[in-house]
């Protein structure tokens, strides 16, 4: 299996805030691959990283095996690498269309980025009843909606996914959930997901990184974490109240 | 009541000057975070372009002379190359830097631009005879209205209403809507950020252009500081009109228009000398009253 995007050993720092010390994760073409770790542990900024928003100090960031540090994120976004922000940064004085055709421009093809369009309005029924809407008047899952459906006009191999259940309702979650897994199937989608709560993904994921403090701290197939025990301790760290349990020898 | 009308058309008239160079700041600043000082200048620029280079007190004209159907766009052209150029040259090595720094590299330019005149024309204003017929009066009614006050009116409205059909139907203006609202968030979907730029600068460019023939019309004569003026003015109606907003650029512009002009009419004449203090000071009001100005922008102004 090929590696589309290998993040290899990267620092960054905000001025004298250290974000990430000496971050390495992989993901493998087709997959479904999730960071989760607490709020601050680092993992919006590994994901601007890879889209080229921000610039890591050392190590590297190579996609399909080619290192993209120093590219400018639009050089990113023509390789293939699509990233739905945390807080889903909507042009909100756009219309929903605009915004959706903003993503299929990279395209050159208007023909092309017209069908994209109305392929992808299928999945998103609530969007295709708005398209003359100000995209700022919609309900915050619509706008999730909005943001995964702008970012996937790019036609990206893979898609950065920031958080997309911060702030909505659980069955909201769950239709966003949905449907990325489906543009996985229809769209050969390879998905890095950031979130806070290991609950839902560990259903979808096929392995998990586990971020807190800048560091990774556990690393599996989602299968093998199934109990849960092993990501809360890499989640809350050992000897701050969750002490490891001990095995009784039998 | 004749009396009034007729100062109201004049107020248009100069509103939609400096609405014209509020459009140009304020499209910059929206994209880059960028206030635009040596915008005036690039008035400037178009303005000289239009005589012979020389020292001579008498103004000969130069592309000037030619008919307007070269003339307007030419002069247009040399002013998006020096706004272009500017881009290149200046802004474009500063892209990661603040929005003060910005500022004060556009006051370098200013000065630059101002003194590159000063050494190929000369310190001296000089006059120019650009359209001779602008000044026939048309009768409206009991109005009586010169025809340039007329011309720079229809000139303002339909680049106005380009510039609106250009942002809301083509491709490239929605991508600089969206530039404009979140420079970031549009660079992540491809779209490309020098490229945008570099058009919101042409885009400067020509409506500079389009004043530096309006306004050297009017006057009837070229000063190496022509445009810091104009430029002062639309920054003024750029943050009245409420800053990162096109139509509040309008607005602010003809609002500062009407204002001056009315002062200039209405205020006694011992008084008249402070015309712009007290227009400053009505600009105060309007911000006192409304601090994001009279169309206060929708877009979030962080440029993470």
């Amino acid at each position: 299996m090929t590696m589309l995007v290998e993040v290899d050993g990267i620092h960054v720092r905000y001025g004298d805030l250290v974000a990430l010390r000496g971050v390495s994760l992989a993901v493998e073409d087709g997959e479904v691959v999730c960071i989760i770790g607490p709020n601050g542990a680092g993992k919006s900024t590994a994901l601007t990283a890879i889209a080229g928003g921000v610039l890591p100090d050392a190590g590297d960031i190579r996609i399909a095996g080619r290192s993209i540090l120093g590219q400018r994120p639009e050089q990113i976004a023509r390789l293939g690498v699509s990233l739905v922000p945390e807080g889903r940064h909507i042009f909100g004085t756009l219309t929903v269309e605009e915004n959706l055709a903003i993503g299929g421009y990279i395209q050159g093809n208007r023909a092309a980025a017209k069908a994209d369009m109305e392929r992808l309005l299928t999945l998103f029924p609530q969007l295709a009843e708005r398209l003359r809407y100000p995209a700022g008047r919609l309900s915050g899952g619509e706008q999730q909606m909005l943001a995964v459906a702008r970012a996937v006009m790019t036609r990206p191999r893979l898609l950065l996914v920031d958080e997309p259940s911060l702030g909505l309702a659980p069955k909201i979650i769950d239709q966003i959930y949905e449907i990325l897994l489906d543009l996985r199937q229809r769209a050969g989608l390879t998905l890095l997901i950031n979130e806070q709560s290991s609950n839902r993904i560990l259903k979808h994921a096929d392995r998990i990184y586990v971020l807190r403090g800048g560091r990774i701290q556990l690393e599996g197939r989602a299968a093998d974490l199934q109990d849960g025990e092993a990501i809360r301790h890499a989640y809350f760290g050992f000897g701050e109240g969750h002490a490891p349990r001990i095995e009784e020898p039998a | 009541m004749i009396q009034f009308l007729q100062n109201l058309i004049d107020a248009i008239s100069l509103g939609s000057i400096y609405a014209l160079v509020a459009l140009g700041v304020g499209l910059l600043f929206g994209i880059l975070r960028l206030i635009n000082f040596a915008h005036g200048d690039f008035i400037t620029i178009g303005a000289y372009a239009l005589i012979v280079p020389s020292a001579d007190v008498t103004a000969r004209l130069l592309i000037g002379g030619w008919p307007w159907p070269v003339m307007i766009p030419l002069i247009c052209l040399i002013v998006v190359i020096a706004a272009l150029l500017t881009d290149v040259l200046v802004f474009r090595p500063l892209r990661r830097a603040s929005s003060p720094t910005l500022m004060i590299a556009s006051f370098a330019v200013s000065y630059i631009i101002q003194n590159g005149v000063l050494m190929a024309y000369g310190s001296r204003p000089k006059a120019v005879d650009l359209w001779s017929g602008a000044n026939t009066q048309v009768l409206i009614g009991n109005l009586r209205v010169p025809m340039l006050q007329l011309i720079t009116l229809a000139v303002t409205l339909i680049l106005m209403i380009a510039l609106s059909l250009f942002l809301k139907k083509t491709p490239y203006g929605v991508q600089m809507r969206a530039a404009a609202e979140d420079f970031r968030m549009a660079q992540y979907l491809g779209v490309r950020g020098n490229v945008v730029i570099g058009l919101a600068f042409a885009i400067s460019g020509i409506l500079a252009g389009a004043v530096s023939l309006l306004y050297t019309t009017q006057s009837g004569s070229l000063s190496h500081t022509m445009g810091v003026p104009l430029a002062l003015f639309a920054f003024v109606a750029v943050v009245i009109g409420g800053m990162g907003s096109l139509v509040g650029a309008v607005v602010g512009g003809f609002t500062i228009g009407i204002i001056v002009t009315m002062l200039q009419a209405y205020l006694p004449p011992d008084l008249r000398a402070f015309r712009d203090a007290f227009a400053f000071a009505c600009v105060i009001l309007v911000l006192l009253v409304r601090p994001a100005g009279l169309v206060p922008a929708r877009s979030s102004f962080e440029r993470v």
